[in-house]
């Protein structure tokens, strides 16, 4: 029992790096702009494929690959600002962008089935598949990598937005758009990298995780709503929420699956469900105190 | 600009009501294609479940992303009462609805507190969870082998229903559904809905319970989803857990939004044109997701009214736009019985103190007001006004203290709870109730003496029709006494902020309260307006009502006030007469700061 714990662990804090590494987009645009990219699994999906295509398909190094899902990624973030967020931002219903955002990923999803065919493909891992042991469990390498480089890359997220020029400038945005304006930071343009940014994450998310699931076009909707959860349950407003909740919805799947393979499909909307019942900000998002 | 029509049900809505049911229940009479009937059949109850839903997105403001799920214990409720039970539809379709409307009210728990993207959480998740339960769970489902032989309805004669006759019933049970949403939304449930989407906070000072409120709205919402799917469950046949998918929930949606949220036929227009679609580009079937996902992106873009939202604001424009009947107002609204209250104080402060993090709003404060006063309270900027009268009123909880309202300690009372008592407010910054006109936001401060709940008004009963017309009248007095009433059927964002902050006197007047706590109201108010100010204030004291009122206007305050009390920085630094204070060093000096000579020395 112990050894099946400590292995669901493992494969639990991998999957889960990688949803927090999801989480973490959803946290870059919803401060800038209180919206976010419900198509973010779907954005996932094409970064697999497209990594995919580089590596399998033209050959290139997985480096390559992974650079090139990323810049792929990056533009269609700006595309995905400038046709779904953009134009519904001001509605009166303000939830707007969450059906634009969905419009959007199920034309992606056509699209992938078109280019890619709806089957299941191998991606091989480029760190081959010897089993590493950690204690009494085994993990493949490439879920090692993941979670190095998805917390890797969370932490370099975080510091690009409180050290570098840019990240400030889009924190600004963040903290108070109409100040920041007055900065003369061009707002818009800092929405834009948000987006881009991202997009850049679920790219980099696809990636990496293929080598251990499979690619194809229906990969993404699961992860990205669970990522999503994962997000809530820590509160979207705090980074570090966010990578805890990732890692924790993560481990809780694994854990549960060890019980019913059924019931690790459904405890992480079960948890988020009663999460919010009692803290309606998720566990470490901030309390509203509404002014009067 | 949407402004609902809160005019009941005249011969004109019936006639056209009547006239859309008849073409309805002839068009499978005038085409006899098998195919075409099933069509319809879907249409009809796929409608059903866009109507309620847009009781959620259109009149209280929430997303839902889970309807499908909601759709899902409907239709496998009664598919398996009904194979593996052996109840005919006519019970088991009951069961079904029954347990959606359940799951429903389980469903407004985590959606109360929640906003935003939280709250969109809150449905998904539901959804995702019903969407595993009917993949894996199946044992109980069956999952994507599904359930078969689901049996049609049957006749009194034990007969089952022709594909005709099935349609009847579904399109009867949908007209019912569009005649109790007419006739819930256009009455009080549908204004006290809005006014809950407008503001909560405002809507809890008259005496709304958000919670009950919501939950009603989801209850309903959630029995018409359940309905759609037991309807599907009985024409198909079969189900499986492929149909209660995310894509499903999304459509549902779709369909509200393409159609226009909060107007009375947007779902029935957008559910009948998104779902015709994948019928008419049947032939494209490779395309039909970019079509899809192209419509909704079209819709939210160019159409955030919806079809009928957009069309109403073309005939909106004149001709179409029905003139409201002129209201008497009615003699005696400005009597308040219950207001006279004897004893030594109404309400009192009794080491009060609340903190802000870090920061103490609130340093054990003590205070009295005496029934029938005025009761000045002022004080700069942050001395903590503001936080006293939302304690008073069950805002926020005190973090030690108590308020005690007749000598009774009143523990933790919420706003709604408080307004029972018949304690109310207005607010500093004005919090109007969205759309609302500005006779319909006095109508909503009747809240707690309407009598008529929800049954009556969904079956509009003659006495809940004229209790409606009476409080009109009254509502009608109380515009005519803060001087507005010209204005009553006019939208209430439209007012200039000076008549704004009259109106949120006259809707806390329609409570009858005996304590009446004022947040700054002469704030952005002109000098006429000022005076007129001070003479409502002074007429509501003689009608008996206890009044504190936060002020920065010192001539005002001093005009009005019995009693004035100064906080500075949390504390109560002076109590008294308008002259006693106005003499008090410590309460010129926290105005005006130390004079000179201390500065010196």
């Amino acid at each position: 029992m112990l050894v099946k714990l400590w292995q669901a662990l493992l494969s639990g804090l991998s999957v889960g790096s990688v949803y927090a590494l999801i989480a973490q987009g959803y946290y870059v645009t919803f401060i800038t702009t209180g919206a976010l990219n419900f198509g973010q699994g779907e954005f996932l999906m094409i970064g697999a494929l497209f990594g995919l295509t580089c590596y399998v398909t033209l050959g290139a190094p997985y480096a390559i690959a992974v650079a090139a899902s990323i810049a792929l990624l990056s533009v269609m973030g700006a595309g995905l600002e400038r046709v779904a967020i953009r134009t519904t931002l001001r509605h009166a219903l303000s939830l707007s962008w969450v059906l634009s955002t969905v419009a959007v990923s199920i034309i992606v999803r056509n699209a992938a089935v078109q280019i890619w065919g709806p089957e299941q493909i191998k991606f091989p891992s480029p760190f081959g598949d010897r089993v590493l042991h950690i204690g009494p469990a085994g993990i493949f390498p490439q879920e090692l990598f993941i979670i190095f480089g998805a917390i890797g890359t969370v932490v370099l997220v975080q510091f690009f937005l409180r050290r570098a020029v840019l990240g400030k400038a889009l924190t600004a945005v963040a903290y108070n758009r109409n100040a920041a304006a007055v900065m003369g930071i061009n707002v818009q343009r800092m929405v834009v990298l948000a987006f881009v940014l991202s997009s850049a994450l679920a790219g980099l998310g696809g990636v990496l995780i293929a080598p251990i699931t499979f690619a194809w076009a229906y990969m993404g909707t699961v992860p990205g709503i669970k990522a999503f959860a994962a997000a809530i349950i820590g509160g979207l407003e705090n980074p570090i929420g966010i990578l805890i909740g990732g890692l924790a919805v993560g481990v809780l799947e694994q854990i549960f699956g060890i019980i019913n393979s059924n019931l690790k499909e459904g405890i992480t909307f079960l948890f988020v469900l009663l999460i919010l019942a009692v803290r309606p900000t998720g566990l470490m998002g901030r309390k509203e105190i509404e002014k009067v | 600009m949407r402004l609902p029509v809160f005019a009941h049900t005249g011969p004109r809505d019936w006639i056209r009501f009547l006239a859309v049911a008849a073409v309805v229940l002839a068009l499978p009479l005038v085409l006899h294609d098998p195919f075409f009937i099933l069509v319809l059949q879907s249409l009809a109850y796929l409608f059903i479940v866009s109507l309620g839903l847009d009781i959620l997105v259109g009149w209280t403001g929430q997303i839902s992303l889970g309807h499908a799920g909601l759709y899902a214990i409907g239709a496998y409720t009664s598919a398996l009462l009904a194979t593996r039970a052996g109840w005919p539809f006519w019970i088991s379709a009951p069961a079904g609805v029954a347990l959606a409307g359940a799951a429903g009210a389980l469903l407004a728990i985590p959606s109360l507190r929640a906003k935003g993207p939280y709250l969109a959480m809150v449905t998904l998740a539901f959804g995702f969870m019903m969407e595993v339960t009917s993949n894996r769970w199946q044992g109980l489902t069956n999952g994507p082998m599904g359930i078969s032989g689901i049996p049609a309805p049957t006749l009194l004669d034990g007969e089952e229903m022709t594909p005709t006759q099935y349609f009847w019933l579904i399109a009867g049970v949908a007209l019912l559904c569009q005649l109790l949403v007419n006739n819930l939304l256009g009455s009080r449930v549908g204004r006290t809905l809005l006014a809950l989407r407008g503001s909560e906070i405002a809507a809890q000072t008259v005496g709304v319970n958000v919670y009950r409120w919501k939950v009603l709205a989801f209850v309903i919402s959630s029995v018409y989803a359940g309905l759609g799917g037991v309807f599907f469950a009985h024409q198909n046949g079969f189900i499986n857990s492929d149909t209660f998918v995310f894509a499903l929930s999304v459509s549902f949606l779709t369909s509200v939004l393409m159609g226009g949220s909060g107007t009375l036929y947007g779902p029935l227009a957008g559910s009948v044109i998104l779902n015709l679609i994948p019928t008419v580009f049947a032939r494209l079937h490779e395309y039909h997701l970019y079509i899809y996902g192209g419509i909704i992106l079209v819709t939210i873009i160019f159409l955030p009214d919806g079809i009928v939202g957009s069309l109403r604001k073309l005939t909106l424009m004149r001709r179409w736009r029905r003139m409201p009947a002129r209201i008497e107002p009615e003699a005696g609204a400005l009597a308040f019985p219950s207001a006279h209250a004897a004893g030594e104080a109404m309400i009192q402060a009794r080491n009060l103190t609340r903190d802000f993090g870090g920061i103490r709003a609130l340093n054990r404060v003590n205070i009295t007001v005496r029934p029938g006063v005025v009761h000045g309270l002022i004080g700069p900027n942050g001395s903590g006004k503001s936080t006293l009268v939302n304690v008073l009123t069950g805002l926020y909880p005190p973090s030690s203290g108590e308020v005690v309202m007749q000598g009774k300690a009143m523990g933790r009372m919420r706003p709604y709870q408080m307004a029972k008592l018949g304690v109310t407010r207005t607010f500093q910054s004005i919090r109007l109730f969205g759309e609302l006109s500005v006779l319909d936001h006095v109508m909503v401060g009747y809240h707690l003496h309407l009598r008529a709940g929800f049954w009556p008004h969904l079956l509009q009963t003659a006495s809940a029709v004229e209790e409606e017309q009476l409080f009109r009248r009254k509502a009608m007095a109380l515009l005519q006494f803060v001087g507005i009433a010209e204005r009553a059927h006019e939208s209430a964002r439209n007012l200039p902020y000076g008549q704004q902050r009259l109106l949120e006197i006259a809707r806390a007047l329609a409570l009858q309260p005996r304590l009446l706590l004022l947040d700054e109201p002469a704030a952005g108010v002109n000098p006429t307006e000022i005076q007129r100010l001070a003479k409502i204030i002074r007429d509501i004291r003689d009608a008996g009502v206890t009044q504190v009122v936060i002020e920065h206007h010192m001539e005002l305050i001093m005009g009005i006030s019995d009693v004035v009390s100064v906080l500075d920085f949390g504390e109560k630094i002076a109590e008294g007469t308008t002259v006693e204070v106005q003499r008090d060093p410590k309460v010129i000096e926290a105005y005006l700061g130390t004079g000179l000579e201390a500065a010196h020395a």
